[in-house]
């Protein structure tokens, strides 16, 4: 079954080419291996490398519509992988027996184009990744040691390389390497009466370079001390903060909002031109919003999309007016609009107030959410605080957690003031925090 | 890869694996490979397209290695016999024995092919007449008010199939689960709302109905939510569906009871075991033998035959759900609970079907004297903490009763926050009635596997938000 990278294409696109029944075709080459390293306390749990290969094939198909007149476009995506070689007309058959069942709108496929060189790869890991990684655990155990009352309850770290080759029958062509790392820290911290409590963290980055592991325990291990002694949150109306570590995943609704698909499914009514928030009063800053895939070593940057478009920044929002869709080629085609291909990382623009002056009492500062799942369609969110603090009027700080904190994401923007610093983090660039005046609802005692 | 592919040469590997874990086992304690095969269908139509994925596999073997101390694995999309071989050698190469280590508790002799009852298999039903199912629904749901914008239906057939070997080991299972659901969407021209109705089986293609009458509810939430109110933040005397139920026992004591969190010191339960943690008309289960249910297997994915687990009984909390790593570390009982996201990934203690045990009281007789509370309907998504014992569900929907009576206010997206066991102390009233919802898990942030949740409908006092 061993194989030569190359030969299952060939043969592959050949075959494409030459069936009577493939309307249009792309085929996406993915190769893929994984370094990861499981930590329990200060002892190894598991050691992994993983490898994964597959192509995934889309196969179009048009034939009469059967109620509407006219033609009608079916897909089917199939996935094939080496031991698939001898099987390709049969597999292909499937597909098209699939792709021939629906019947959509017809669109077209992303034209040949020149992808931006985006920066993606951490080579110096890449040259010795478990090396690099056993390195990265001495660095880890170093700086929880340094932390008083603090332990490493767990620790996972995954580093890997994925290779993409994409194909299509209108002549795009290309490769773009990557590599991703995530890392996964449990810090215990005890009180004087041995009680723990924990607090986690999440990072992910391109290279392992850009997280300083010293800072990034320093930071958290704080923050589990304060856990430990945190009272429930009093119930509240009034001015929020949130640290810009749960902005991504709080503004998730908005690439729904902005969705060309959604729009083509009548679930968004964003209009171009439009203001964004409708007829709704906007107090605070204005906002600004894009999405870039050519932030140098962004977690969310790419040189093409999935279909082949190539890698750019979106803007969808400028001065609180909804400027464009993100939109496939399907949906570009469908709507009359540019095809921009997918998110890429989540850019806001800063304001003009220092952070110091947002954080002013007295105001709740929330650090973490347990988890920030907005509702995708509407932007509401009820949210149990992991951890915060109330400032008072002072400037005194009160670590709080529990409790929950509601409103809506584009509600609350109407209202929004967001720092002047600003930060790049994975896949976030923007400012260090975004204060709320009276928009969200804190649920405590 | 197609099925027979897959089943041909596993049947190969069966034969082979043996030999190869005796090899590696004359080098470290313990050796495993399990082949796994996980193969998903997606058919979704709405108003304005459709579409079929009908093959989107995830295939490949983990060889697995354990020297006393660590676990060393490769995971690979080749599972020819050359390569296995060759990788395994590099792996004993790798994990050198450590002195004085930890036995891993392996299972009985057993050799076995499991698969699940069905009048019709799945995979013999045609892409055709599921599209067509897809596409009735969505018509009979778009027939049943002009104020739908707009409605998704969305059918999913997953095969799973796998083989397990190590020394005392030869197992193998062909399971297909399946679900389906409907997302409304409802607008008044200015703002849009949305519900779900949802449907969920194993085996038989036959078992998977989603009904009328669930689509008319569905409807009806989601019109009536257009105009729905944030509710006050308080403490509120709630009733929970069978939906927030299994929410609550997931996120509760399902994660809580992960011995792998135990092993991290992650988790509270840990110290509480044999000890009261919820009222005693509490007691909850973790069950991968339901008959038909979304989140059942036979064996888990790692070798380890599927029974019944009682995590709390009458409100002591029993036992937790493990994986054979952390249960032998921890030398607890090792149960049917290690499975994995693919062979990409580790096996962990993960849920199967979680839920609340059955009670004696109808609903009727659970609303009688609720002077002012909260009816809660249906889940979002929730959120374990399992060393602070604080909980978070999102609650999608809620209806206001007063004075045992439902008042027609509808509340949306409620928190229900609060600490564990105070929250699973104040059940009063647990319902006579059950039912399972399928759902993913997610370890933290990821490792998402198919679960079920669920039970009765229970009373109890909930912070809500």
């Amino acid at each position: 079954m061993a194989l030569q990278t190359g030969q299952l294409i060939t043969e592959l696109i050949d075959q494409l080419k030459q069936h009577p029944e493939v309307a249009q075709w792309s085929v996406l080459h993915e190769q893929r291996r994984e370094w990861q390293h499981y930590l329990i306390q200060t002892r190894p749990e598991a050691t992994r490398e993983v490898m994964q290969e597959l192509y995934q094939v889309t196969l179009y198909h048009s034939h009469p519509h059967p109620t509407e007149g006219g033609n009608a476009m079916g897909t089917a995506t199939i996935t094939l992988t080496e031991a698939d070689l001898p099987n390709l007309r049969t597999k292909i058959e499937e597909g098209l027996l699939a792709a021939s069942l629906t019947n959509n709108e017809p669109w077209s496929l992303p034209q040949q184009s020149k992808f931006p060189d985006v920066l993606l790869v951490d080579e110096a890991t890449l040259a010795d990744p478990f090396a690099k990684l056993e390195h990265l655990t001495a660095d880890l155990f170093r700086a929880v040691d340094q932390q008083v009352a603090v332990r490493l309850s767990a620790a996972e770290m995954f580093f890997e390389e994925i290779i993409t080759r994409i194909y299509n029958q209108a002549g795009v062509s290309g490769e773009q390497r990557e590599t991703s790392f995530m890392l996964e820290v449990v810090l215990l911290a005890q009180d004087g009466d041995g009680e723990e409590m924990e607090h986690w963290f999440v990072e992910r980055r391109r290279r392992l370079q850009d997280l300083d592991i010293a800072e990034l325990i320093a930071e958290n291990a704080q923050y589990a001390r304060d856990s430990i002694v945190a009272e429930l949150p009093k119930t509240w109306q009034g001015p929020v903060v949130i640290a810009h570590g749960e902005l991504p995943d709080m503004f998730s609704p908005l690439t729904s909002r902005v969705s060309g698909s959604l729009k083509y499914m009548k679930l968004t009514q964003v209009a171009p031109g439009e203001p964004f928030f409708g007829d709704q009063q906007v107090e605070g800053d204005p906002l600004d919003a894009s999405y870039s895939s050519a932030l140098p070593y962004g977690v969310k940057s790419f040189s093409f999309s999935a279909e082949g478009l190539p890698g750019r920044d979106i803007t969808v929002v400028k001065d609180n007016v909804f400027r464009s869709y993100l939109a496939s080629q399907r949906y570009a085609d469908y709507l009359g609009v540019e095809a921009t291909g997918e998110a890429g990382n989540l850019v806001l623009q800063p304001g003009s107030t220092p952070v110091a002056e947002l954080l002013r009492g007295p105001v709740y500062y929330i650090v973490a959410f347990s988890a920030m799942m907005p509702n995708t369609f509407t932007g509401d969110f009820a949210v149990e605080i992991k951890l915060g603090y109330y400032i008072d009027e002072h400037g005194n700080r009160t670590p709080v957690k529990g409790g929950s904190v509601s409103g809506n994401l584009f509600d609350m923007l109407t209202h929004a003031k967001y720092a002047q610093e600003e930060v790049f983090s994975g896949a976030y660039k923007g400012p260090v925090a975004v204060r709320v005046e009276n928009r969200l609802t804190i649920a405590g005692e | 890869m197609t099925a027979t592919y897959f089943q041909e040469t596993t049947a190969t590997l069966r034969e082979f694996l043996p030999n190869l874990i005796e090899e590696m086992e004359r080098r470290v304690p313990y050796a495993s490979v399990v082949v796994l095969s996980t193969s998903k269908t997606h058919i979704g139509v709405d108003l304005n397209k459709e579409s079929i994925e009908p093959n989107e596999p995830i295939v490949g073997a983990v060889i697995t290695v354990y020297d006393g101390q660590r676990l060393w694995e490769y995971g690979t999309h080749d599972f020819s016999r050359d390569n296995l071989y060759r990788r395994a050698m590099q792996l004993v190469e790798q994990a050198l024995p450590v002195k004085n280590g930890l036995a891993l508790q392996l299972g009985e002799k057993r050799e076995g092919h499991f698969t699940s009852q069905a009048v019709r298999r799945p995979e013999d039903v045609s892409l055709l007449e599921k599209l067509e199912l897809c596409k009735e629904r969505l018509a009979f749901t778009k027939s049943l008010d002009p104020r739908l914008s707009n409605a998704i239906v969305n059918y999913t057939e997953i095969r799973e199939q796998k083989l397990f070997v190590d020394r005392n080991t030869r197992v193998s299972q062909d399971l297909t689960r399946l679900a389906m659901n409907s997302l409304l969407f409802a607008t008044d021209g200015a703002t849009q709302e949305w519900d779900m109705a949802f449907a969920s089986a194993s085996g038989g293609f036959e078992r998977l109905h989603l009904r009328d009458e669930q689509l008319v509810l569905a409807k009806d939430n989601a019109i009536q939510l257009l105009n729905a109110e944030r509710i006050a933040p308080g403490l509120y005397d709630c009733i929970t569906t069978p939906a927030i139920s299994g929410l609550i026992a997931h996120e509760a004591f399902g994660h809580g009871t992960e011995v792998d969190m135990f092993l991290k010191d992650r988790a509270k339960g840990r110290e509480y075991l044999n000890r009261q943690v919820a009222a005693t008309c509490v007691s909850m289960y973790d069950d991968p033998t339901v008959e038909g249910a979304y989140g059942s297997h036979f064996i888990d994915d790692q070798g380890h035959q599927a029974t019944r687990t009682t995590i709390i009984e009458n409100g002591i909390l029993k036992q937790g759900i493990g994986d054979l790593y952390s249960t032998s570390l921890m030398q607890l009982p090792r149960t049917s609970n290690g499975r994995r996201e693919s062979y990409l990934r580790k096996a962990y203690s993960r849920m199967t079907n979680t839920y609340f045990g059955q009670g004696a009281h109808t609903l009727d007789e659970m609303m009688a004297d609720v002077q002012q509370g909260v009816y809660l309907e249906s889940g979002e998504s929730g959120m374990e903490d399992p060393k602070g014992w604080g909980i978070q569900c999102t609650v999608h929907l809620g209806r206001e009763i007063k004075a045992g009576k439902f008042t027609g206010k509808i509340y949306k997206s409620l928190g229900l926050t609060g600490y564990v066991p105070d929250l699973l102390q104040s059940i009063s009233m647990v319902g006579n009635d059950f039912h399972l919802g399928a759902g993913t898990c997610g370890k933290g942030h990821k490792e998402w596997v198919p679960v079920t949740d669920g039970g009765p409908h229970l009373r109890l006092k909930g912070r809500l938000g």
